[in-house]
C-alpha cells in the first residue's frame, strides 16, 4: 500500500535505451540510472558530542553509505526504508539531531569510464589524484541547482539533487551527456 | 597582379581534399587546411571589405587572430555570424562567406564617398558634431550614421546550435603551443608534471610552423609534430581551436573550444563550441608576439601585409600575396620572409630598411640572393586605388626622419614589419603594469599577481633558440616548485636560426608636406596618425583619453596592431618616452567570445531551472494555468474551459467558503530545528514568545530583522520538547534560512540547535472550507477529528493509505482548515486520495489567486505587506510583538521614528461604487484638495460575500482613517475609484469559522 | 575570485553569498541600547586594503566563513570557519 503511494521522481523521466552520440564500441562509456534509495537521513551533532558521534553512527547505521559532509553534520542513505526512525531511537536529543531526508532528494546514479568526463561537464569539482576518492562526498551547484555528490567507485557517482528540481537536472545531465552516449538503465 | 597558390608545398594544407565555398556568392576554390583569407589570396582576392567609418578599400593584413581588416560575415540563417576574423576561419566544403560593409559591392561602394568628405571624419568627429546642445540631435543621427558604419549584422533567427560549459582543473596550463609552449611543456610532462596545453589555432606549433630553421636536426615543423606526439604519450590533453580569453582571480582562466567553427554543423550530439573554466595551479603564457605595422601614407591599400603574415601564407598555405613585391622593415627577423619568398621564385622588387646596417647573416642572404637592398631609406607612401600599385622610398635618417628624394617603385605587395609586440593580454589582466623594454620598443609582462610565468617571445625571447631555451628554463622551473624531482632536459638545438637585429623603435614616417595623404593607425576604426596629434593638441593626451576620443584600439581586434603604434605616436608628440606616456590595462576578453559561449546550456526552457511541487503533474493534467513564483511553478487558478481569471478565482473563492477547496503549499519553506536549546533559539528569532508552547500545538510566529522591521512570517509547530517545524513564506524560504543559519554561526556558536532544510521532503496541501473536515475523516481515521480533540492551532499525526502524514489546523483563508504533509514521494497520491474522497461532497483545487482573495478579505499580511519597510505595528501586529523577551530586532524596533502615528499602516479598502479597483493604485485624499499620494494599495480582490472589490493597502495614519473616504488611483491605467476606509478583516472578524 | 572552503576546498565565488563585513562585534541577544544595535547594524569601517568579510558557502555545505579578503587586489588572505565547529577546524591562512 505504502510503495504504491509512492512516486519515485524520475519515473517516466528518464526512458532506458541507448541515447546520445554513438560510439560504436562495445558498451556505453556512461549508464545512467535512477537511485531509489529507502532512506536519505541527515545527522547532525555538536562539537562536545562529536566523539561519540562518530563512534555511534557507524553502529547504529549499519550497511549503509555515510557521507561526511561538513563538520558534525553527515548523511546517512541505505536501501532500506525506516532508517531515520532507527536513527531517532539510537540517538537522543542530548547527542545529536536527525532529520528524514529520504523523499527530500531525487538521486542520479552515473557510471561508466566517461563518469569523470560528463561531471567535468556538469559540476566543477576537481577529480585529480585522490581529491575525491571512492566514499568521497562534495556539496557543490550545477545550473543554479545544488547537488550532492557521493563517489561510490572509481568509475560510479551519485547525485543528489532537490527533488523539485529533478526534471530541469535530468535535462541538463543529459543534455551534457550527449556527446559520450550514454545508456539509461532501470533503476 | 594579385596572390596565388604555389603549386606544391604548404604544411598545413591537404591537396587531397580540395573545397568549394563562397564569398558574396563567387565561388572560390580551397584546400582542407586552408583559412577563409589564405584561400582568398590563393584566388586572387584583393578586396575583402570596406573600413569602418572611410569606407576604404581593405585588404588581408596579418595571418592571425590581430587581423584587423578582413571581417567576413559566415554562413545563412540561424548560424549566421558577423565580423568573423578570415584569418580564423578554417574553410570547410560549402562555406558561405560574404563581405561587410559595403553597398552595394565590394568593388563598388556608394558609402565610399564619404572619403570625400573624410576631414570631417576626424576625432572627435561624433562628438563633436552630433552631442550639441541637447541630446535630440545625437538621437536623430545616431541611426543614420549606425547604418553608414556598419559591421556585420547578427542573425535574427535563433541559434539552433548548442554550446557546452566544462570545467578543468589541471597542475599546469600552458597557453599557447609554439616553440616555447611546446618546450615548457615537454619539460615538465618528461618530469611528471600534470599539463594542460590549449592553442587558439587548429594546429599546434606557432611559429615553429613557418620557421626556415632546423631543430633537433629536423624542420622546425617536423619537430613541432614530434612534440605533440610525445606530449600526448605522456599524457598532456592538447585542446587545439582553444583560446584563452581571461585570466581571473584565484588562477581561473576562461577559455572557448570551438569544436564545430570549423564545420558546416556541429556532428550529432556535438555542441558548436564549448566554454572551459579551467583552474589551474600554475600557468605557462607562452602567447608570442605581433607583428607591429609601419604608419605612412597608404598604408592601408590592399596590398599592404605583415611580413610574417606573408611568410606564414607561403609556409602553411603555399600562398604569395604578389608577384612583385617589396620589403619593408626595421628589424632582420621579417628578411625571412623576403627570402622565403624570393626563394620559391617571386620576384623581390626591393628591401627598404631604415636601419643603417643588417645583421651578417641577413647581409649574405641578400647578398646570396642577389636582392637589392636600401638601407637608410623607408617608405612614405603606398600608391594605388584598389590595391597598392608602386610605393614611394625616402632617405632616412633616425633622428630627422624622411628627407627629400628617394623614388618611386612598382610593386603588387608590400611587406612591412616595424617590430614585435609579446602578446601581453593575459599577463595585463592579472598582472602588475607592462614593462617597457627598450631593444623590444615594446611592453613585456608586468609583475605577476597571480600564478603565472610568461615565457618564450611574450617576454621578448624572438629567436627559436630563445624561445626554446626560455620555455624549457620555465618549464623546469616550475616542476621544480610543484615538488617533482627534476631532470635535466635537454634544450633544442637549433641551427639556421635567426634573430631580429637592433629595432630602433620606427612607429611612422611621417609625410611632413601632407604630400600622400593619410597614414593609419587603427585600420579598424580608421583612425589616423593626425587623428592622434589633433587628440594631443585638444588635450586629449592621457592613453585612457586618446583611446576614447580617437577610438583608437576599441575596434572589435581591441587594437591587437593599433595600440602600440599609437602610443608612440602620443608619446612623440607630447615629447615624452612612450612609457611615461604609459600603456592601458588590458581586460577580457583576449579575442570576442560568443554570446552562445556564455550562456552555455542555459538557454530557453533551461534558462533557469524549474522547480516542481509533487502534485505538479496533476495540475497541469486538469488544465491549470501555471504561474512562476521564483524558480517553482504553482497553478494560478483552474479554469473551467475558457474561463476568464477574474471569474475563475471568484468561482474557486465561493466553494472555498461555501464548500471545501484545496491547495498545494508544497512550495512553503520548511525548517526542521531540533536540539536541546531549540526553544531558547525560537525565542531569540521570533518576536512573539513559543516558551510555552506545547507540543503538538503550532504557532503564528513573527519574524523581525536586526533593524526591527518585520521580516517573515509563518507557523512553527512543536514536534517534540526539542523539535519544530517552522514554516516559512515560499518567496524567503532561502532568505530565513540564511539569516538563521548566520544567528546560530556569528551570534550563537553556543546554542545546541540544528536546523535543516526540509522543504522538499514534505508535500503539503491546505484543505479550506467548511467541509474540510468531512473530507479528512473519510480517509484518515487514526486522527481524532473532533473539535476539542483536534482544536484550532493543533498539530496531529496520522496515516493515509498507509502513508505517514502530519496535520495542523491553520487557516489562512480564515475557514475551518488544516495543512496536511506527508513525504514527497507520496505527495501525488495523498493529494490523489483527498480529492477522490472529496467528490461527493463538491471538493475543488484552488490556485494562487484565490489563495490571495481569501487571505486578502481576511486581512492576512503578504510579502506585498511585508515589503522590508514595514514593521509588526505597521501591519497591525504590534501586539503579538512580545515585551517580556529581548529578540532580533527587539531594540532597534523601537526606534522612535518607527512610533511616528502618521507611518504607513495597514488598512481595508472598500470600493464604494462596487467598480474595480486597479492593485496599482495609490491613495489620494481628493477632499481634502490633496493631490499627494498617502498610501498604496497593496492587493486586491473581489469578495463575492461583500459584493464588491476589496483591497489592502498601506496608509498614512492607518486605522485613524477607518470610515474616510480616498480616491484610489492608477493613471498608468486610468483607473480611478472611490473607496472607504475599512477593517483590513472584512470576513467573520471574530474567527468563528476557523475555529468552529 | 575562489574562496578556499575550510569543509570543501576551493571553490569558486558562485557557490558563495556574500554576509556583510565582519569586523563587527555581535551584539549580546540581552542588549537593549539602541546605540549599540545601531553600531552593529549599520556601521562600518569600510576600508581600502584588507577587509574582514562573512560569506556563506551556500552552494556547498552552507557553512558560514570569515574571509579576511584585500579589495585592492581581492586577494585572501585567509578563511576561518564559523560557528560551533570553528575551533575544531581553523581552516586556511595564507601569509
Amino acid at each position: 500500500m505504502v510503495d504504491a503511494m509512492k512516486a519515485w521522481p524520475m519515473a517516466g523521466h528518464l526512458p532506458p535505451g541507448d541515447h546520445g552520440a554513438r560510439t560504436g564500441k562495445g558498451d556505453a562509456p556512461l549508464t545512467l540510472s535512477e537511485r531509489r534509495p529507502g532512506s536519505i537521513v541527515e545527522v547532525g551533532c555538536w562539537p562536545d558530542t562529536l566523539n561519540r558521534m562518530q563512534m555511534v553512527l557507524p553502529q547504529l547505521a549499519r550497511n549503509t553509505a555515510i557521507l561526511d559532509l561538513a563538520p558534525g553534520r553527515w548523511w546517512v542513505v541505505a536501501e532500506q526504508t525506516g532508517v531515520a526512525r532507527d536513527l531517532e531511537r539510537g540517538i537522543e536529543p542530548g547527542l545529536g539531531a536527525v532529520v528524514d531526508l529520504s523523499d527530500a532528494r531525487a538521486a542520479l546514479r552515473v557510471s561508466g569510464p566517461a563518469m569523470p568526463d560528463l561531471i567535468s561537464r556538469i559540476l566543477p569539482l576537481d577529480f585529480r589524484d585522490d581529491r575525491l576518492p571512492p566514499g568521497g562526498s562534495a556539496e557543490t551547484v550545477t545550473a543554479h541547482m545544488n547537488v550532492t555528490l557521493h563517489r561510490v567507485d572509481a568509475t560510479t557517482v551519485d547525485l543528489f539533487v532537490f527533488r523539485g528540481f529533478t526534471r530541469s537536472f535530468l535535462h541538463h545531465v543529459q543534455e551534457a551527456a550527449r556527446g559520450f552516449g550514454y545508456r539509461v538503465t532501470s533503476p | 597582379m594579385t596572390g596565388m597558390r604555389l603549386p606544391s608545398g604548404g604544411n598545413c594544407l591537404d591537396r587531397s581534399r580540395p573545397l568549394q565555398f563562397t564569398l558574396d556568392s563567387q565561388r572560390m576554390a580551397a584546400f582542407a587546411g586552408d583559412t577563409a583569407a589564405s584561400a582568398l589570396i590563393a584566388n586572387g582576392v584583393s578586396v575583402v571589405g570596406r573600413s569602418f567609418k572611410l569606407h576604404r578599400p581593405r585588404g588581408i593584413f596579418a595571418a592571425g587572430t590581430e587581423e584587423p581588416n578582413a571581417l567576413l560575415t559566415l554562413r545563412e540563417g540561424g548560424r549566421q555570424e558577423p565580423n568573423v576574423k578570415a584569418t580564423e576561419v578554417e574553410v570547410f566544403d560549402g562555406l558561405v562567406a560574404r563581405s561587410q560593409n559595403r553597398w552595394p559591392s565590394l568593388g563598388l561602394d556608394v558609402m565610399a564617398a564619404t572619403g570625400l568628405a573624410a576631414p570631417f571624419f576626424s576625432a572627435g568627429f561624433y562628438y563633436k558634431t552630433f552631442m550639441g546642445p541637447s541630446q535630440k540631435a545625437w538621437m536623430f543621427y545616431e541611426r543614420i550614421i549606425r547604418r553608414a558604419a556598419g559591421l556585420g549584422a547578427a542573425t535574427l533567427q535563433p541559434d539552433p546550435d548548442r554550446y557546452e560549459h566544462a570545467w578543468c582543473f589541471t597542475d599546469v596550463l600552458v597557453v599557447g603551443s609554439g616553440p616555447a609552449g611546446l618546450a615548457s611543456a615537454l619539460t615538465m610532462a618528461r618530469n611528471g608534471v600534470q599539463v594542460t596545453l590549449v592553442e587558439q589555432e587548429p594546429v599546434p606549433g606557432g611559429h615553429l610552423l613557418q620557421e626556415p630553421g632546423l631543430v633537433d636536426g629536423i624542420p622546425a615543423a617536423e619537430w613541432a609534430g614530434q612534440a605533440v606526439t610525445e606530449l600526448e604519450s605522456l599524457g598532456v590533453r592538447i585542446m587545439p581551436r582553444t583560446t584563452a580569453w581571461g585570466y581571473y582571480d584565484g588562477n581561473v582562466i576562461s577559455a572557448v573550444e570551438r569544436v564545430s567553427d570549423h564545420l558546416a554543423e556541429p556532428l550529432p550530439h556535438q555542441p558548436r563550441q564549448r566554454h572551459w573554466t579551467i583552474r589551474a595551479d600554475r600557468v605557462v603564457l607562452a602567447t608570442g608576439a605581433f607583428e607591429r605595422p609601419i604608419a605612412f601614407a597608404g598604408n592601408d591599400l590592399p596590398g599592404v601585409m605583415l611580413a610574417g603574415a606573408a611568410e606564414r601564407y607561403l609556409a602553411r598555405h603555399a600562398v604569395v600575396p604578389g608577384q612583385n613585391i617589396a620589403l619593408f622593415t626595421c628589424n632582420d627577423m621579417a628578411y625571412g620572409a623576403a627570402f622565403a619568398l624570393h626563394d620559391v621564385g617571386i620576384r623581390i622588387a626591393a628591401i627598404i630598411d631604415p636601419r643603417d646596417t643588417v645583421g651578417d647573416d641577413v647581409a649574405t642572404g641578400v647578398a646570396d640572393r642577389g636582392l637589392d637592398l636600401r638601407l637608410q631609406q623607408a617608405v612614405v607612401a603606398a600608391h594605388g586605388r584598389k590595391r597598392i600599385g608602386s610605393i614611394q622610398t625616402a632617405p632616412f635618417d633616425i633622428a630627422r626622419g624622411a628627407l627629400p628624394g628617394g623614388e618611386r617603385i612598382a610593386v603588387d605587395s608590400l611587406l612591412v614589419s616595424g617590430g614585435f609586440n609579446p602578446v601581453i593580454h593575459l599577463a595585463s589582466q592579472a598582472g602588475g603594469p607592462a614593462v617597457f623594454d627598450r631593444a623590444l620598443q615594446s611592453f613585456v609582462p608586468g609583475e605577476a599577481r597571480e600564478a603565472w610565468m610568461a615565457t618564450g617571445a611574450a617576454t621578448g625571447q624572438l629567436t627559436l633558440a630563445g624561445a626554446l631555451g626560455d620555455g624549457a628554463r620555465t618549464g623546469a622551473e616550475i616542476a621544480t616548485a610543484l615538488g617533482h624531482r627534476t631532470v635535466a632536459t635537454a634544450v633544442p638545438s637549433v641551427t639556421g636560426d635567426r634573430g631580429p637585429g637592433a629595432m630602433p623603435g620606427i612607429f611612422e614616417i611621417r609625410d611632413k608636406q601632407k604630400k600622400y595623404g593619410k597614414a593609419f593607425v587603427d585600420f579598424q576604426h580608421d583612425v589616423t596618425v593626425d587623428d592622434i596629434r589633433l587628440a594631443n593638441r585638444e588635450g586629449f593626451r592621457s592613453v585612457e583619453h586618446l583611446k576614447r576620443y580617437t577610438t583608437l584600439g576599441m575596434a572589435t581586434d581591441q587594437g591587437k596592431t593599433s595600440n602600440i603604434v599609437g602610443l608612440a605616436l602620443m608619446a612623440d608628440a607630447r615629447g615624452i618616452s612612450i612609457p611615461d606616456a604609459g600603456t592601458t590595462r588590458y581586460r577580457p576578453p583576449y579575442t570576442p567570445v560568443s554570446i552562445g559561449a556564455l550562456a552555455g546550456p542555459e538557454v530557453g526552457a533551461a534558462l533557469r531551472p524549474r522547480r516542481l511541487t509533487p502534485m505538479h503533474d496533476w495540475h497541469v493534467a486538469q488544465g491549470a494555468e501555471m504561474m512562476q513564483a521564483g524558480l517553482w511553478f504553482r497553478p494560478r487558478y483552474y479554469p473551467d474551459g475558457a474561463e476568464p481569471l477574474e471569474a475563475g478565482y471568484v468561482r474557486e473563492l465561493s466553494m472555498v467558503r461555501g464548500g471545501v477547496g484545496m491547495v498545494d503549499v508544497s512550495t512553503l519553506g520548511k525548517i526542521d530545528v531540533q536540539g536541546p536549546d531549540a526553544t531558547a533559539f525560537l525565542e531569540r528569532v521570533y518576536a512573539n514568545g513559543f516558551a510555552k508552547l506545547p507540543v503538538g500545538r503550532a504557532r503564528y510566529g513573527l519574524m523581525l530583522r536586526e533593524d526591527g522591521f518585520l521580516f517573515d512570517d509563518g507557523t512553527t509547530w512543536r514536534l517534540s520538547e526539542t523539535r519544530y517545524l517552522m514554516t516559512t513564506t515560499t518567496a524567503n524560504a532561502g532568505p530565513v534560512m540564511q539569516h538563521l543559519e548566520f544567528l546560530l554561526a556569528a551570534h550563537w556558536p553556543d546554542l545546541r540547535v540544528k536546523l535543516t532544510s526540509v522543504t522538499e521532503q514534505w508535500a503539503a496541501l491546505a484543505i479550506a472550507g467548511p467541509k474540510s473536515r468531512d473530507v479528512l475523516r473519510r480517509v484518515i481515521d487514526d486522527i481524532d477529528f473532533d473539535n476539542t480533540a483536534f482544536p484550532f492551532m493543533g498539530v496531529r499525526s496520522g496515516t493515509l493509505n498507509g502513508v505517514d502524514v502530519l496535520l495542523a489546523r491553520l487557516s489562512f483563508s480564515g475557514e475551518m482548515a488544516y495543512e496536511v504533509y506527508c513525504g514527497a514521494h507520496s505527495g501525488a497520491a495523498v493529494w490523489s486520495a483527498l480529492m477522490q474522497a472529496g467528490e461527493q461532497i463538491g471538493i475543488i483545487a484552488y490556485g494562487m489567486e484565490a489563495l490571495g482573495a481569501l487571505r486578502i478579505e481576511k486581512g492576512h499580511v503578504a510579502g506585498r505587506e511585508l515589503n522590508g519597510r514595514t514593521t509588526a505595528a505597521d501591519v497591525g501586529l504590534g501586539r503579538m510583538v512580545s515585551a517580556r523577551k529581548t529578540f532580533i530586532g527587539s531594540t532597534l524596533a523601537q526606534r522612535a521614528y518607527l512610533q511616528q502615528p502618521d507611518r504607513e499602516q495597514l488598512v481595508g479598502l472598500s470600493s464604494v461604487s462596487g467598480t474595480r479597483i486597479s492593485p496599482s493604485s495609490h491613495l489620494i485624499d481628493a477632499d481634502a484638495g490633496d493631490a499627494r499620494s498617502i498610501g498604496h494599495v497593496t492587493a486586491m480582490t473581489y469578495s463575492p460575500e461583500l459584493g464588491t472589490y476589496v483591497a489592502l493597502g498601506l496608509l498614512e495614519g492607518g486605522m485613524a482613517h477607518l470610515g474616510k473616504r480616498l480616491t484610489a488611483t492608477d493613471p498608468v491605467r486610468g483607473n480611478t475609484v472611490e473607496v472607504e476606509v475599512t477593517d483590513p478583516c472584512f470576513i467573520d472578524p471574530d474567527g468563528s469559522r476557523m475555529h468552529g | 575570485m575562489i574562496i578556499d572552503c575550510p569543509v570543501c576546498g576551493p571553490r569558486h565565488l558562485t557557490e558563495f553569498s556574500y554576509g556583510g563585513e565582519a569586523s563587527r562585534t555581535p551584539v549580546g541577544i540581552a542588549q537593549t541600547d539602541q546605540q549599540a544595535w545601531e553600531g552593529y547594524v549599520f556601521a562600518r569601517n569600510n576600508p581600502r586594503g584588507l577587509h574582514d568579510e562573512h560569506w556563506q558557502h551556500s552552494g556547498g555545505c552552507r557553512s558560514w566563513l570569515h574571509v579576511r579578503r584585500d579589495v585592492t587586489n581581492h586577494r585572501i588572505h585567509s578563511v576561518r570557519l564559523m560557528g560551533p565547529f570553528a575551533a575544531r577546524h581553523a581552516g586556511h591562512t595564507s601569509p
